[in-house]
């Protein structure tokens, strides 16, 4: 690179930080000085979140009021907030629960409801020191048998129960500590426990509640406490006055939350969440539609934020399944499918390809993927000449949502150009999960949405089965490697080996990772959500009267 | 069925005459004559949607994709009404949309036409116990939500066409077969049937020769009405949801899909939004005209 | 009359049984469960069976059915498997809701339709007659979520002077009640041009006319008072009609009445809403229908059957 190129590069990283440039002028002016869309958007990610219209304000904004309601428009239906079996962690989760161990948003992981942590040095024990003076809404005090209750219920029924399959022990140690005893090193114990399912709760409360947990009644520790949840039409959560404080570091407020309530209204259709922000029903709006996000960003009233969601939309084949199942086949449908046309299409630039199955932002993404699955017609037809097919006809299930569907419409598109013939079924989700989970499909789509991202490879290898996926011998090396690892160098080293092998053998077949878009009014204050987590802090957001 | 059947009328009229009488009285109404024509344009766009969505081969017109020129507004070079948002076009989309709509209104309402009629002639010819059961039944059926229907029934198999098709089908047979029996009931005493009786000729045989051939024209006026309303059900289920799943692009999903993209490019709404409400309208006029036609009584409405 | 009454009542708690035990076992037998709803992906075989033993669904249909049966006798109808809400306090809530909705759609339909239809009746021919007839055309060609689109993209969005969707006072309410009762406008007008125009050529107008009755004495009084029939007659099937709309309307607006309910617990599997909800639709055409009859019943004694056209 010349000095003049560099300076050039300066320039437009500048500009784009002052947000006088969007996201996607961004990644094309680079594209002209010669850097890859995932360097692009690496230094993006290193910019502490993406540009739009409005900017990305970090700086201090004023003195924050207290006060006020903060609607918000949410882009699913909400399910129970129930943090032991809940179908989903929709946001008011990061309201209402605190999680031990937090990302901060470079990736970090740092203090929240345990202060400090530490692997001994065989691997084979982690204690963690809860904080002093933490109390539930419920008035009753958090103590580290309280934490210990919680985690041995995780690991026995809750959501990643599976994950927590290393783990033969926890009990209360002292001083105010939790002390897991693990079978076999497993260092990646640390990325479970960050993730929402295991939000601290009350278990004495939850027992209590009976099917009433998550949605009449939730006895945690975050700064607001639940008050109405109609999952169809509205959630509500009010500031916990007796909020002892936040631990963790990127949140400046450290008393109670500065808005009276926060008020969630589900908007299911795309298009509908743009409407609503502008004509000012909601004060924040989550994933407007991609093609709407321009019009929101010319909007001098609005700040729309843009970062790559924690989320990957894949497609899964059956393996097993007669043609599906040859050498190559998968390999073909992926050289088959133009990513890059997916995201400017599709997405309207708000996404980037995805070679391997994480996104390009996570800190351990390795680009090596990059070198598989390139768009190449060509190699997708000889890889399917070389199995013995001349064409190939199956049929793919989805959830029906406009954006699964609009995705599949165009690879469908796309596969057709090599002879495949991909038929897609959009069902509803309660036909689409037991069908999924079953290996009914001859091949499905889904989105992961979770905040570490090898988890899911841990997961969707096995859904619905390794043999269904076809068994990937080095996929499967990569995870062993990643659910022993000892130090956090093992784990990034596993991580990347996970990646590789995954973009070679392809027990799924990676598509894109939508950008995370939030749009809020510019009365809204610190509403910060980071690269490194699905939801936003609410305790530092406060809202103009 | 032609005309010339639905005009037939065993009172010795020329059937000829008849003929030319209708469509003289057809075509002297203004407003019928648009819809005849608009309905007669839509009936040629769906019969050619139909063989696009039938024959294989020629799916490639609706599904090729140019993500390239996605949309492209009306008169675009190739494209005469613009592209969709993954560049396909937009113009074979609207036909292949029209024809699944028409074919799904058309068989819908077919089917249940022939319920009704089997069930509206028993009930108006033989009356009695057959009659006070079936009329119960009808009165019920008639008039009940269709949209209701199907959003339960949607709940109970998975929803789609087929279940959409049932929901509409379930209640519009009560609509001819309430019609049916209440001509039946009139006819029933007029002298050619009570002639035919008293030659001997059995039920059966005076509904299908002489009931039903009577009732054909009117018949036809409330089945043009009942397409309309079962495109427009389907449709308004696909929007919620609940309807034609995607890719299938009925005019409900097109416009469904369109929706979505109003900000950047209203025609991918609006030009199956139209195509919808013309076939609808086309097909209402059309139906007016003809009950002026069939039943001159009803020729102030 | 009171044997109508109690002819007409018992076949309606007849249907009423029937629609119950329909409706119950469909929607126990439909694919998909609420457990593939409720519960995580990630540990769904473990959680599936402890909430259907749980919530009972692991019991035969028949036995759900007289279970469901007996709350119901009791007043309770259960609650939400997913948001644990008493099924009585959704029906509350969202009946209301839906009581203002399609209150103030009737309302239109009637303040706008009949007036607009004598005067196009009276003024046959004029400029009036023809832009209703326009409106009862476009009306009934527009399908009413494509206007739905048209409207909130020209209102809420362009000129912002109505909001997009959702609930609060009467600015939300314009919208969607404009929607729903836009067919059933277009409907009525049609219904009550005609009919006016039906009476005003009888000869009792003429014998007013004779008489010096004013013109719009004989209009407005006379001849709308004798076309009303059909227009009661049909507005027990423009009732029902626009509850089925409901459901659409609602969710294009994302306004929480019944409908809105009842479609999302059907997509949900939540058995304990869905069947609450459709049993009180199903009470409400089984009402509906029960009054257009009577209605029909007290303006014509001697019923006369007419053709569904329309």
């Amino acid at each position: 690179m010349t000095q003049t190129e560099e300076s050039e590069l300066r320039d437009t990283i500048e500009q784009y930080r002052n947000a006088r440039l969007t996201r996607r002028d961004f990644v094309q002016r680079a594209a002209v000085l010669g850097i890859s869309a995932s360097v692009a958007a690496s230094i993006l990610a290193a910019c502490g979140g993406g540009g739009g219209g409005g900017g990305t304000t970090t700086g201090e904004e004023g003195q924050p009021v207290q006060g006020g309601v903060l609607r918000m428009g949410y882009d699913r239906a909400f399910q129970k907030l129930d943090n032991v079996v809940g179908p989903w962690a929709d946001e008011p989760f990061t309201a209402i629960y605190e999680v031990p161990i937090i990302r901060d948003p470079g990736g970090k992981f740092v203090s929240s409801v345990a202060e400090a942590w530490e692997f001994s040095s065989d691997g084979l024990t982690l204690s963690m020191k809860i904080r002093e003076g933490l109390k539930f809404h419920s008035g009753a005090p958090l103590t580290a048998a309280n934490v210990a209750e919680d985690f041995n219920i995780f690991r026995t029924t809750g959501v990643t129960a599976n994950f927590w399959a290393p783990v033969k022990n926890v009990e209360e140690g002292e001083n105010n500590s939790v002390v897991l005893t693990l079978s076999k090193t497993n260092y990646g114990l640390i990325e479970t426990i960050s993730t929402l399912f295991q939000s601290i709760h009350n278990e004495a409360s939850r027992k209590a509640a009976g099917e009433g947990w998550g949605a009449t009644t939730v006895d945690a520790t975050g700064p607001f406490t639940l008050k109405t949840f109609k999952p169809a039409s509205e959630v509500v959560v009010e500031r916990w006055p007796d909020y002892p404080g936040s631990g963790v570091p990127f949140v400046t407020n450290k008393g109670p939350a500065y808005l009276d309530s926060i008020r969630w209204v589900p908007i299911l259709e795309p298009a509908n969440r743009a409407n609503e922000i502008e004509t000012g029903s909601v004060d924040i709006v989550k994933s407007p539609a991609a093609q709407d996000i321009s019009r929101l960003q010319s909007n001098d009233d609005l700040v729309v934020l843009e970062l790559q969601e924690l989320s990957n939309y894949f497609i899964t084949i059956d393996r097993t399944r007669g043609a599906l199942g040859q050498p190559g086949v998968a390999q073909a449908m992926s050289h088959a499918i133009d990513r890059q046309a997916l995201v400017d299409t599709v997405f309207f630039g708000h996404a980037v390809p995805t070679y391997g199955p994480i996104f390009p932002a996570y800190r351990w993404y390795d680009p090596g993927v990059e070198a598989y699955n390139e768009y190449d017609p060509d190699k997708a037809r000889d890889l399917l000449k070389s199995a013995g097919l001349s064409e190939l006809r199956f049929t793919l299930l989805t959830q029906n949502q406009p954006i699964q569907v609009q995705v599949l419409e165009a690879v469908g598109g796309m596969l057709r150009e090599v002879g495949i013939t991909m038929e897609v079924k959009a069902v509803e989700d309660a036909a689409f999960f037991p069908d999924m989970f079953a290996g009914k499909p001859d091949a499905f789509m889904f989105k992961w949405l979770w905040e570490s991202p090898t988890d899911n490879m841990r997961f969707f290898g096995r859904v619905p089965s390794w043999d269904y996926n076809g068994n990937p011998p080095k996929s499967m090396a990569g995870i062993d490697a990643w659910e022993s690892a000892a130090t956090e160098e093992q784990l990034e080293k596993a991580c990347r080996q996970v990646q590789l092998a995954w973009a070679e053998e392809l027990p799924f077949i990676p598509l894109v990772t939508q950008s995370l878009v939030w749009v809020h009014h510019k009365r809204v204050h610190n509403f910060r959500p980071t690269q490194t987590s699905i939801y936003p802090l609410f305790n530092d957001v406060w809202i103009e009267a | 069925m032609s005309v010339e059947q639905v005009v037939h009328v065993p009172s010795g009229h020329e059937p000829a005459r008849r003929l030319r009488e209708a469509l003289t009285l057809l075509f002297a109404n203004k407003l019928a004559s648009i819809g005849a024509l608009l309905a007669a344009a839509f009936v040629v766009v769906g019969v050619a949607g139909s063989v696009i969505v039938l024959v294989p081969g020629l799916d490639h017109l609706y599904t090729d994709q140019n993500l390239r020129a996605a949309l492209l507004p009306p008169l675009a070079p190739d494209h005469v009404l613009g592209t969709d948002h993954l560049g396909r076009d937009l113009a074979w989309r609207v036909v292949t949309g029209s024809g699944i709509s028409l074919m799904f209104g058309v068989a819908v309402t077919a089917i249940s036409m022939a319920i009704g009629m089997v069930v509206g002639s028993i009930a108006g010819y033989y009356g009695g116990i057959a009659d006070r059961l079936l009329s119960g039944a009808i009165d019920f059926t008639w008039g009940f939500p269709v949209i209701l229907l199907a959003v339960v029934l949607g709940g109970m198999l998975s929803p789609g066409l087929l279940v959409v098709g049932i929901a509409v089908a379930s209640v519009t047979w009560a609509g001819f077969a309430r019609m049916i029996r209440a001509e039946a009931i009139s006819l029933h005493e007029k002298e050619f049937v009570e002639a035919a009786r008293a030659l001997g000729v059995s039920g059966p045989r005076i509904i299908v020769r002489h009931l039903l051939p009577n009732m054909l024209g009117s018949t036809l006026v409330l089945g043009t009405y009942y397409v309309a309303a079962a495109i427009i059900v389907e449709a308004s289920l696909s929007f919620i949801g609940l309807g034609a799943q995607p890719p299938m692009p009925s005019l409900g999903q097109l416009i469904a899909t369109g929706r979505n993209f109003l900000s950047v490019d209203p025609w991918v709404a609006v030009v199956p939004g139209t195509a919808m409400a013309l076939i609808v309208l086309g097909l209402n006029t059309f139906g007016d005209g003809l009950r002026d036609v069939f039943d001159p009584r009803l020729r102030r409405w | 009359m009171i044997r109508f009454v109690l002819s007409r009542g018992i076949r309606a708690a007849l249907i009423f049984v029937v629609a119950s035990v329909a409706v119950c076992y469909g929607l126990r037998v439909a694919p998909g469960s609420l457990a593939d709803i409720v519960t995580n992906p990630l540990n769904r075989a473990f959680a599936v069976k402890d909430l259907e033993e749980r919530l009972g669904l692991d019991e035969p249909v028949i036995v759900q059915y007289f279970v469901f049966v007996r709350n119901i006798m009791g007043g309770d109808f259960g609650v939400s498997f997913i948001s644990n809400r008493s099924v009585t306090e959704i029906i509350a809530t969202g009946g209301l809701n839906t009581l203002k909705l399609g209150g103030a759609a009737a309302i239109l339909t009637y303040f706008i339709s009949v007036p607009l239809g004598i005067m196009a009746a009276a003024r046959r021919n004029s400029v009036i007659d023809q832009g209703s007839m326009l409106i009862a055309v476009l009306g009934m060609a527009i399908p009413n979520f494509f206007l739905a689109i048209l409207l909130v993209r020209l209102f809420a969005v362009e000129l912002r002077w109505l909001p997009a969707a959702g609930q609060g006072g009467i600015k939300h309410l314009i919208l969607p009640a404009v929607v729903l009762a836009a067919e059933a406008i277009a409907i009525n007008l049609r219904l009550v041009r005609a009919s006016v125009l039906e009476q005003l050529s009888r000869d009792y107008i003429r014998t007013l006319r004779a008489k010096g009755a004013s013109e719009r004495r004989v209009v407005w009084i006379h001849a709308f008072r004798n076309a009303l029939p059909p227009v009661i007659t049909f507005g027990g099937v423009m009732l029902r009609t626009l509850l089925g709309y409901t459901l659409v309307v609602e969710v294009i607006f994302r306004y929480p009445g019944l409908g809105f309910e009842l479609v999302d617990s059907v997509l949900k599997r939540d058995y304990a809403v869905a069947q609450a909800l459709a049993l009180v639709f199903i009470a409400g055409v089984v009402l509906f229908n029960f009054l257009a009859d009577l209605g029909h019943h007290l303006a014509e004694p001697r019923i006369r059957e007419r053709g569904a056209a329309g």
